[in-house]
């Protein structure tokens, strides 16, 4: 099956994008499930309205700032 | 593994497995995938409320990267949403009281339940008909996929909800609406925000069809338009639980890990392997989702 350059070049930034942001996202699992825990279980215990706050921040970091890392990455190597 | 703030003990990987399914299930079906997450959850043991937070503010990191792409496309009526979000707001947070009603009674997992499994069958019957449906156009008509699907939706509906004329009026130029009243866009933005609040994730299975069959809304807008307003949602959502105690964060930020993979590779895959005889195959899932919660309510599963 022949393959064009175009779809190749798609398929290859592609194929990079999820490999740097899978790595990017499970670095920072790592980091907060090593560091964060017991602070994130505390402070569900003791300030809930903080603990939601937080919480909502550290899925919008996840989601748009890795997001926004990875792009760049990209874009540096020139893909 | 054991998760403190939930007080329960779910595979790591189970987690990551759900987040990747529905990150997949989202570029199928084009909505965020909380209806197949839910149960998933519930089956490997959680407690409802905390589902139902945790769902949400796993849902809010995942749609914020497709609401942003979809964005940049263009492919988001920011004055609709803008008007949509009053409701929705107002919506979720009905939900989240109702849930907080039923935690109380003691009666969530029941009620909650039940509810998932009717809501699982339903979309599980919708796709599986639409699918079905369009499969039959294609093939005795000769149409196209999109012609066919075009036949099967249900045009009419929108233009008779246009017709009500209860002030005030207004347009949405960039949906092709020259007036609908206000209060079709906030009571359907209010209804899709309740069962957002209340079975937690961003309600795109009740927001879409509404945005499409009740508004008229073009697809790919509506599309866009729902991401953009599953974003508030779900996020409003994770934060009027998180007051609550229902969101447990480190099993979001687990499922998301894999949410995030799935909706890159279901974006690519529907672009390859999409069409109706796809979505027929998978209109069983829901009904799976429907079938491992009606055997946590008999106690039959409870932990992975």
């Amino acid at each position: 099956m022949h393959i064009s350059d175009e779809v190749r070049r798609t398929l290859i930034r592609l194929a990079l994008e999820i490999v740097i942001y899978l790595t990017l996202v499970v670095i920072y699992l790592f980091l907060i499930l090593n560091f964060f825990t017991a602070p994130l279980v505390n402070l569900f215990k003791t300030n809930l309205g903080a603990s939601a706050f937080l919480g909502l921040g550290l899925m919008i970091f996840q989601g748009l700032f890795l997001e926004s890392v990875t792009s760049y990455l990209l874009d540096r190597l020139n893909l | 593994m054991f998760f403190p703030i939930s007080g329960v003990h779910i595979s790591p990987f189970y987690l990551g497995i759900v987040g990747f399914i529905v990150g997949v299930l989202g570029g199928f079906f084009g909505v965020g995938g909380s209806f197949i997450a839910g149960p998933l959850m519930f089956a490997a043991g959680m407690p409802m409320n905390f589902v139902i937070g945790t769902d949400s503010a796993h849902i809010t990191g995942k749609s914020i990267v497709a609401a942003r792409r979809h964005r940049a496309f263009g492919h988001v009526d920011l004055r609709l949403a803008a008007f949509m979000l009053i409701g929705t707001t107002l919506g979720v947070e009905s939900g989240a009281q109702i849930v907080q009603a039923l935690k109380a009674s003691k009666s969530i997992d029941a009620v909650i339940g039940i509810i998932y499994i009717i809501i699982s069958i339903v979309i599980g019957a919708f796709v599986a008909y639409e699918s079905f449906k369009t499969l039959r156009r294609v093939r005795a008509e000769r149409m196209t996929e999109l012609e066919a699907r075009h036949a099967v939706g249900f045009v009419g509906i929108a233009q008779r909800f246009q017709a009500i004329k209860i002030p005030p009026m207004i347009a949405f130029p960039a949906s092709g609406i020259p007036s609908i009243s206000l209060w079709v866009i906030l009571v359907g933005a209010y209804i899709s925000g309740v069962f957002s609040g209340l079975l937690g994730g961003g309600a795109g299975y009740i927001r879409l069809p509404t945005l499409i069959y009740v508004f008229g809304v073009p697809t790919h807008l509506a599309v866009g338009t729902d991401l953009l307003e599953v974003v508030f949602s779900s996020g409003y959502a994770t934060l009027t639980h998180g007051f609550k105690g229902n969101v447990d964060i480190m099993i979001a930020l687990v499922m998301h890990t894999g949410a995030a993979v799935g909706a890159q590779i279901g974006a690519m895959a529907t672009r390859h392997v999409g069409g109706p005889k796809i979505r027929l195959a998978f209109s069983v899932l829901p009904i799976i989702g429907a079938l491992l919660v009606a055997l946590r309510l008999l106690g039959l599963v409870g932990g992975v």
